[in-house]
């Protein structure tokens, strides 16, 4: 009897959370869906699918919220205008531009987008001027409640999601089978030429792609709104961001093809999280994480490494995609002699002047700018090496970051042991770490290597720093001495600058080192074809092993050294997952390829904002994510970084320059030759 | 082989040099990390701050120049020039009675923010980014309206204070914000109310007199920062929460805390420990759901846990969350057809607009604050002041904060005496022993509450005290005390169960 009323108890939980699953399934359907119906639809990995969604949601919300516009009249605007217009722009002024761009180049594209999008639409319609409450979704009276076989609650909204989900996926399943639309639609993705031979016209056809699946990120926007709680509460670009990443592990099911695998997908994430926060105990630590936000990530780093479909698509992908020509070589190393005195003797008079400033005018509030420019340098030499060097993407050297300031902090406050040694210790752990990391993820490479990373990215977010043995909160600092080292005390602002500075000069050169060494060679091998490069010996494993622990331990010191600037490590501010977004976007418009690149990013990072945008112009700190993030448009043509694309261009001039001087230098030494009698 | 054993054992000689080379810097420079039961004594400010006031300023709230204590002494001559301010001349309002040397002019130099006319201050709030879509820009408008209520009643030193530089830290630019507010060093004090404080110990350590909304640990510790309140024990067992459940009738209570947010989970657990270890005086209550595993923003909802605690018969829910994670849960409960057989314990949702726009959400529920609220008249010149010059201006918590805030600053200017400095203030604002803000908040003794008092009941205050308002109609109703004596309150001192006291700590 007793077991038998426990086994009912049990199948009736089990029903009702399969009843609260669905409604947030739905919701990461949806997303799912429309960001499969972009891949389709144009090729693109698109991150900055949270971007759209969260412009639309915000102009719905200004436009009925904040101005008291009708439901019907606000919709329309927010999502059959604006979202349709915002998709061909991106169409007609980006991505059209980029067809024929590698699918790694496409997704730096979209992130920048993502930092950019947001904060340009909150500078247009000063959406920040005031923090009200309650975004609300466009059903009317959306949480008036209905009851399933009479029992199992479900609102308005929710039903509504459902059944968009639904209809959606059955109307664009068929627009794909059924019609000549979407037969061309498909036919543009694999090959605008080919397709254009047959009379279509492949412009329009990608625009009304673009425009269609924008569309539906408009509606997922304004859709997730009221089912979403951290939407509801404050609507910022952030809120979608997590739900876009979760909802790709049920992209992923479907290898951003298939929509009802989207669909299905997403309502057993849905699902299967509700499962798990009924049937799991809550009062054991590591069950317990399976019931927050750490699930639907473990499921996409799962689906991602194990996944016998991805790993196909990424073996049976464009066998061509594999051999890039190598990369060009720096304008460094072809430059003249004089060329390189003079370049050496105008970098060491600005670095004097800047160093004779710093310590003889320069205030504490310049010093620690330039510390953090300093040390922020540091932390992006790991994407140096990770993206210059190793020629792939990671999305997680902010996590790597956060340890080593961990590491500085934990070995400071619990055994009062040197922050140095901490530092390095933490190093030690993110190279082991990244060395771990990279051993599931070696195969992926591309756009499916940076998903599985910055799904660890979020885990570490979610889910490992509230532990007390790694970070305790993620809004409250710790604090952080500064080191003595050596007999030397660093606790003032000079000195640990100079400390600062010591270990950059040291981890550059360690980076020169490596790129001219044997691995070096590797590396670049690897980046053009990797079963070439097996095939002359080359160990691709160790190479890759290699570059994932030495950038995570570079990133390490760089967070260290942070925590130990700021005297705390200060996590939400300065090692979210997002904000590592923007770290990459800036290192590679800049130039991810030479240690200069890296350093000249964390000058941007940092002086840009508060000399130039603030201090100059008065411009508020956002324009440095909505220029930076348009600026990562420039990849796709200069993936060696707008610097050294500079550097290079001015070389060329000055050389042809120095070619028309010559013969008439020549001819002119002649002359003056004939006339004073001498030898030419 | 033995080559690569001797590299190894090399490396490592050289990292075990290196290590037993490195060492932490002195304290004077790493405020981080709080220290929580040592007390910094004005001697171990850092060394780059002003003097400390002498000694006789421990022991006497005005240490104001011998000249001007004797007799109120008439400004001097050079002051006539300046557009002094002539309060006698202004019939209204009413000026508040005041040390006479309130009005003596003495020229300033060298003191950052402060000139012949004028005392300046900044403030740093979040207001963009701000995660929790409340209104935290009101607590400017608390520090400004206090201010007019001086201004127009002379100033102080013959001088108007002024909040003249208004920062937005956007919630990541705290620690930034706070550097350039040093850099400028036009301000004699910062206020602060933001959701990140990583500037804290930047403003301390350049001796920056700070005034905030203390809802970070980073209030403690820290000689230059007070708050609207003194550093708290967050985690202690409190008769408290057993009380409050206890006079609704309730005995089986449901808990939740945030697990990415420390502070909230402490919180919890300590809510958790007081029914536990009062649950016989209690009635018999006990904790039948405890969750801490929810993240801010609960963007995954509250359904099955909501569903747990029906199924359990909870009829109390005490959280440690924002607003926002209390209307989410109401949301659920409603859903379920639940809400109306429990009551809800806010720790935060003083929100007038709010709870007005939630009202049906809230019917019933239980506010709890750490100021008299609004709803509650006191005998209080401060109060009434305070709704004289806010009319007109949309109340939050800020407001009262800032307002709190603004009056601590100025009598800490008054007891600093007209030669003031940065040191000075602060030395006269920890002197105070007994300041309740007449009567708007518990007492506290800024000399003595500086470490947060978790193990140390020395630097806790004397009673444990809370106001507390139902939601009424979206409206809010006083629900503790009795009229005149808003606040309940508990003897620290007394960890037996015992049952409050109605108090009031109007001067």
């Amino acid at each position: 009897m007793t077991a038998s009323v426990l086994a009912a108890g049990v199948v009736e939980e089990t029903i009702r959370a399969f009843f609260q699953g669905l409604p947030i399934g739905a919701g990461f359907a949806l997303v799912a869906m429309s960001f499969v119906l972009t891949y389709k639809t144009s090729g693109v990995f698109n991150l900055a699918f949270g971007a759209q969604a969260f412009i639309s949601a915000a102009t719905y919300f200004e436009l009925h919220v904040r101005r008291d516009w009708p439901i019907w009249s606000a919709v329309l605007v927010a999502v059959v205008l604006v979202a349709p217009v915002l998709g061909l722009l991106l169409e007609r002024l980006i991505f059209r531009h980029v067809h024929a761009a590698s699918a790694v180049s496409k997704l730096v594209i979209s992130l920048g987008l993502l930092v950019a999008l947001p904060e340009l639409f909150k500078l247009i319609v000063d959406y920040n001027r005031e923090q009200p409450f309650g975004a609300v979704g466009i059903i009317p009276d959306g949480t008036t409640v209905y009851r399933l076989f009479g029992r199992y609650p479900v609102t308005r909204d929710e039903i509504a999601a459902f059944v968009i989900v639904v209809a959606a996926a059955l109307a664009l399943a068929a627009l794909f089978r059924y019609t000549r639309l979407g037969l061309r639609i498909r036919a543009v993705v694999q090959s605008p030429r080919m397709t254009e031979l047959n009379g279509v016209n492949a412009d329009w056809v990608s625009s009304g792609s673009w425009m269609l699946s924008s569309l539906f990120a408009g509606l997922a926007g304004v859709l997730l709104v009221p089912t979403t709680p951290s939407l509801g509460t404050v609507l910022e670009p952030t809120g979608y961001f997590p739900i876009v990443i979760s909802a790709l592990a049920a992209a992923a099911l479907g290898r951003l093809v298939s929509l009802p695998a989207a669909m299905f997908g997403g309502l057993a994430l849905g699902v299967v999280t509700t499962q798990m926060r009924t049937h799991v105990p809550r009062d054991n630590v590591i069950l317990a994480e399976l019931q927050g936000p750490a699930l639907p990530y473990v499921m996409l780093f799962a689906i991602i490494v194990f996944w016998p479909a991805i790993r196909r698509q990424v073996a049976g992908a464009d066998p061509l995609l594999g051999v890039s020509p190598p990369p060009p070589a720096l304008a460094a190393t072809s430059r003249s002699r004089g060329m390189t005195i003079y370049t050496r003797i105008m970098a060491l008079a600005f670095f004097t002047a800047v160093g004779i400033w710093t310590f003889g005018y320069a205030n504490d509030f310049w010093i620690s700018r330039i510390t953090h420019s300093v040390i922020f340098s540091i932390i992006f030499l790991s994407i140096v090496v990770f993206t210059g060097l190793g020629g792939q993407i990671a999305l997680c050297q902010v996590t790597f970051a956060a340890i080593g300031a961990f590491g500085a902090m934990q070995f400071a406050q619990r055994w009062d042991i040197s922050v140095i040694v901490g530092m390095l210790a933490g190093a030690a752990i993110a190279a082991a770490v990244g060395a771990v990391l990279s051993i599931p993820v070696m195969r992926l490479g591309g756009i499916w290597l940076a998903i599985a990373t910055l799904a660890f990215a979020l885990f570490f977010h979610d889910v490992l720093v509230k532990y007390s043995w790694v970070g305790g909160s993620l809004f409250h600092g710790r604090g952080v001495p500064r080191p003595e080292f050596l007999g030397v005390d660093f606790s003032s602002r000079e000195n640990f600058l100079i400390l600062s500075i010591a270990i950059l000069v040291l981890v550059g050169v360690l980076i020169i080192l490596i790129r001219e060494s044997s691995t070096g060679m590797a590396l670049r091998a690897l980046r053009g074809s990797e079963t070439a490069a097996e095939s002359i010996g080359v160990i691709s494993w160790r190479s890759r092993v290699i570059v994932f622990s030495v950038s995570a331990a570079i990133a390490a010191i760089g967070g260290g050294l942070l925590a130990m600037e700021e005297r705390l490590v200060g996590y939400e501010a300065n090692f979210d997952p997002q904000t590592g977004l923007f770290w990459l976007v800036i290192v590679v418009v800049l130039g991810a390829r030479t240690v200069e690149g890296g350093i000249q990013a964390g000058v941007a990072f940092v002086i840009f904002p508060e000399l130039v945008l603030h201090r100059w112009f008065g411009l508020d700190g956002a324009w440095r994510f909505v220029l930076f993030g348009f600026a990562a448009i420039s990849f796709a043509r200069h993936p060696e970084g707008l610097l050294e694309h500079g550097k290079r261009r001015s070389q060329a001039l000055m050389q042809r320059a120095f070619a028309r001087r010559a013969p008439a230098m020549a001819a002119a030494g002649a002359g003056g030759a004939a006339e004073t009698g001498e030898e030419p | 082989m033995a080559a690569r054993i001797w590299k190894l054992a090399l490396i490592l000689a050289a990292v075990a040099l290196v290590a037993s080379a490195c060492g932490n810097a002195g304290n004077d420079d790493e405020g981080g990390a709080p220290a929580p039961t040592a007390a910094p004594a004005p001697e171990e400010a850092p060394d780059d701050e002003p003097a400390p006031a002498p000694e006789e300023a421990d022991d006497e709230p005005a240490p104001a120049p011998e000249e001007t204590d004797d007799e109120p002494a008439p400004a001097p001559e050079e002051a006539d020039d300046e557009p002094a301010p002539e309060p006698e001349a202004e019939p209204e309002p009413e000026e508040p009675k005041e040390p006479e040397h309130r009005h003596t002019f003495v020229p300033i130099s060298g003191v950052p923010g402060v000139n012949d006319d004028e005392i300046k201050v900044s403030s740093i709030v979040t207001i963009s980014n701000n995660m929790l879509g409340t209104n935290i820009a009101a607590y400017n408008d608390g520090i400004e309206a206090y201010f007019n209520f001086i201004n127009d009643t002379g100033g102080i030193y013959g001088r108007e204070l002024v909040l003249a530089n208004k920062r937005d830290d956007q919630l990541f630019q705290n620690l930034a914000q706070s550097l350039a507010m040093v850099e400028e060093d036009d301000s004699l004090a910062a206020f602060v109310a933001t959701l990140l404080f990583f500037g804290a110990d930047t403003l301390n350590d350049a001796g920056v007199p700070t005034f905030g909304w203390n809802i970070h640990n980073e209030f403690a510790d820290r000689w230059n920062i007070v708050g609207n309140i003194a550093p708290s024990c967050i985690g202690c067992i409190h008769q408290l929460f057993p009380w409050v459940a206890h006079q609704v009738g309730a005995t089986k209570v449901g808990i939740f805390g945030y697990g990415n947010s420390e502070n909230s989970k402490v919180c919890a657990e300590g809510t958790r420990d007081s029914i536990e270890h009062y649950s016989a005086e209690a009635g018999g209550m006990t904790v039948e759901f405890f969750d801490t595993s929810i993240e801010f923003g609960l963007s995954g909802g509250v359904a099955p846990q909501v569903s747990e605690m029906k199924d359990k018969g909870v009829d109390f829910i005490f959280t440690c969350l924002d607003l926002n994670g209390m209307r989410t849960i109401a949301q659920e409960m409603v859903k379920q057809d639940y809400r109306d057989q429990v009551t809800m314990y806010h720790p935060n949702t003083y929100n007038h607009e709010f709870v007005a726009a939630n009202a049906d959400l809230f019917e019933g529920d239980l506010v709890f604050v750490q100021f008299v609220p609004f709803e509650a008249e006191i005998d209080s010149e401060l109060q009434r002041r305070f709704f004289e010059y806010t009319e007109g201006i949309k109340l939050e918590e800020q407001t009262i904060v800032g307002w709190l805030n603004a009056h601590l600053f100025y009598d800490g200017l008054l007891a600093a005496g007209p030669e003031f400095d940065r040191a000075s203030l602060m030395e006269a604002v920890r002197s105070f022993e007994d300041y309740s803000h007449d009567g708007l908040t518990n007492p506290i003794d800024w000399n003595r509450q500086i470490p947060l008092p978790n193990d140390n009941i020395d630097a806790d205050y004397e009673y444990r005290c809370v106001n507390g308002v139902q939601i009424v109609n979206g409206a809010f109703v006083q629900w503790t005390g009795e009229p005149g004596k808003p606040w309940t309150c508990w003897e620290v001192v007394r960890e037996d169960w015992h049952e409050p006291e109605s108090l009031s700590f109007v001067n």
